[in-house]
Order: C-alpha cells, then sequence, then structure tokens
C-alpha cells in the first residue's frame, strides 16, 4: 500500500533568489553585514 | 541577487567587477575590520579563481567571512560547461576550518544564510540559478551542521544536497510503492556532517544512497561514505556526475546527466540488493 507523499514539491523561487532577499533582511538587521559582488554592472 | 542590497545599502556595498580573487581578498580585509562581509559570485569562478585568496586571506587566519555561489552544478543550462561548478563543493570542502552548505530550498537557504551570519568562521553557501521545488514550510529551524530527515524509512537511506532532494523525495515515494521504505534526509551542511544521522542511518537502514548536483569523485558522497566506515560500515552506492556537462536546457542537461529521481531509485535498487 502506497503512501502518498506528504511532499507537494510545488516549484518556487531559485536558491540564489532566496540569498538575496535574506541579505536585504540581514542589511536591515545588522550594520555589520557588508556585500560584495564580482558582476559586469558599472557602479551606481 | 545583490541588486537588492545595492540598493537599500550603496554605502555597504562593494561591486569589485569580474575580479573574483581580489573581492575574495577584500572581503577577508573587511572580516579582519570587525564587518561581516557576504561575497558572492558564480560558483565556478568564485572558488577557482578565488582559491588561493579563499585559502590564505580566509582559510588560514579563519575570518568572519562568508561566500555565496550562484549558478551552481550543471543545472546553469544554457550558459555551458565553462560556468558549471561541478568541482565547487570539493574545493570548498579542502579548506580547513569551512562550513559549507548546499541548501535545498528557498526557505532552507533563506535560514541558513542567516544562520551564516550569526556564526563566526568561514562560510561557503552553494546556490541555483534554477527555481527549485519548495520543500520547507515558512518557520521551520535549521541549524548549521544539522541535517534534516524529511521522511522516515527503515531499508535504506537517501542522502542529497541541493536540487536532488526533490528528487530523492520522488524516488522514496516509487520506492515506497515497491514496498521498500526509505529514509530522507537533506544534508544542506556538507561540512561539518552531521555524523550522528549518517550513523543511525548506516546502522537502522544499512544501505545508503547520496544523490548529488556534483563531482562524485570529491563531493559528499565520499566524505558521507568517510563516516559510515569509521561509525558503521554498509553497502553504499552513489547518484552523481563523472564528467563535465554541456550546454543545453537545465532540464535537459540534468536528465541527461543522470540527475533524476528514476536514476536515484536505480542506486537504491542496486543498494538492496547488495544489501541482501
Amino acid at each position: 500500500m502506497a503512501v502518498k507523499t506528504k511532499y507537494e514539491l510545488k516549484l518556487g523561487a531559485a536558491t540564489r533568489e532566496a540569498f538575496g532577499k535574506a541579505l536585504v533582511e540581514l542589511g536591515r538587521e545588522n550594520a555589520n553585514v557588508v556585500a560584495l559582488d564580482a558582476d559586469l554592472r558599472s557602479r551606481q | 541577487m545583490t541588486a537588492g542590497f545595492a540598493k537599500e545599502h550603496p554605502d555597504r556595498f562593494f561591486e569589485c567587477g569580474i575580479a573574483e580573487a581580489n573581492m575574495v581578498s577584500i572581503a577577508g580585509g573587511l572580516a579582519t575590520a570587525g564587518k561581516i562581509p557576504f561575497a558572492s559570485s558564480f560558483s565556478c569562478f568564485l572558488l577557482n579563481k578565488g582559491f588561493e585568496q579563499l585559502r590564505v586571506s580566509v582559510a588560514y587566519p579563519h575570518t568572519n567571512a562568508k561566500f555565496v555561489g550562484t549558478h551552481s552544478g550543471i543545472s546553469i543550462g544554457e550558459d555551458g560547461p565553462s560556468q558549471m561548478s561541478i568541482e565547487d563543493l570539493g574545493l570548498a570542502c579542502s579548506l580547513p576550518g569551512f562550513t559549507v552548505m548546499a541548501p535545498a530550498d528557498e526557505i532552507s537557504t533563506k535560514a541558513l544564510v542567516k544562520a551564516a551570519a550569526a556564526y563566526v568562521g568561514p562560510v561557503f553557501i552553494r546556490t541555483g540559478r534554477v527555481k527549485v521545488p519548495v520543500i520547507y514550510t515558512e518557520g521551520h529551524q535549521f541549524e548549521i551542521g544539522k541535517s534534516v530527515e524529511l521522511q522516515e524509512g527503515t531499508d535504506i537511506t537517501l542522502i542529497a544536497h541541493g536540487l536532488m532532494v526533490a528528487e530523492a523525495l520522488r524516488a522514496a515515494e516509487t520506492l515506497d510503492a515497491e514496498g521498500v521504505s526509505a529514509r530522507v534526509i537533506d544534508m544542506h551542511t556538507i561540512k561539518p556532517l552531521d555524523r550522528e544521522a549518517i550513523g543511525r542511518a548506516a546502522r537502522e537502514t544499512k544501505a545508503i544512497v547520496v544523490a548529488e548536483e556534483h563531482l562524485k569523485e570529491t563531493g559528499l558522497g565520499v566524505r558521507v561514505a568517510q563516516v559510515v566506515s569509521e561509525e558503521a560500515p554498509c553497502v553504499m552506492e552513489y547518484v552523481g556526475l563523472e564528467t563535465y556537462a554541456e550546454s543545453g536546457t537545465p532540464d535537459g542537461v540534468v536528465k541527461k546527466y543522470g540527475l533524476t529521481a528514476e536514476r536515484v531509485v536505480e542506486a537504491a535498487r542496486t543498494a538492496l540488493r547488495r544489501k541482501a
């Protein structure tokens, strides 16, 4: 008798996007948090 | 990934350009000065180009710097093998004192990034480009180094990280229909490993399959095998990569290189035959 899994496994966000969201929250919570990127965008 | 932070805190954001090694050095320096730096880039470039600096400016002095690799594994897809990090976890784990994580979904990623900020010491977190299934519910408590048993089981244990966690859950469902009770463990922390959970799985189920979007030779599998050999030797099978992949759609390359629930089921059947 197969037991149906309790995991629906609906598609969510990419884990890199979740990192970005967590980083924004960390920025608000802790003034010591700084971020660095190695991207192609020009400086603001 | 850092755009939101850069917009809110422009004075606390550093765009280093495609000079990953230099970015790692800057992060090491900022940590030494008391900041909690989060430096991110493609896993492939962050680890390969920044390795010397990760070793000398971060691991050796054990600085409190955090590194987040994005676009990890082969599921980056079309960008091709030059951007596909399949050795990143092996490289990160080879650095003494580093904590290394590879979360499976958005909820665990967010929680473990927060946990990394609270933890004092060097951390590498692996993240991916593609959307992945949600496994956890909001509010689930995560602890660095403590794996999560997603499903109970007595015949075999499936251990996975990253996008293979969902595949392991699907595999467990198939195995269940065949009368096989499979335990599923999300090993979100690759280093330090959850020795207690691995030892218990080895003793209680006596067969383990490790599934990962990483090179088999230097990934979670061999690390779990070391613990199993020390705690309670048992039958083990591995699902992972053996070669560089190629450019293709994320779904296409993942299927072609066997990172699927079907392959996990096959490995489990082999392990059960060997165990018998």
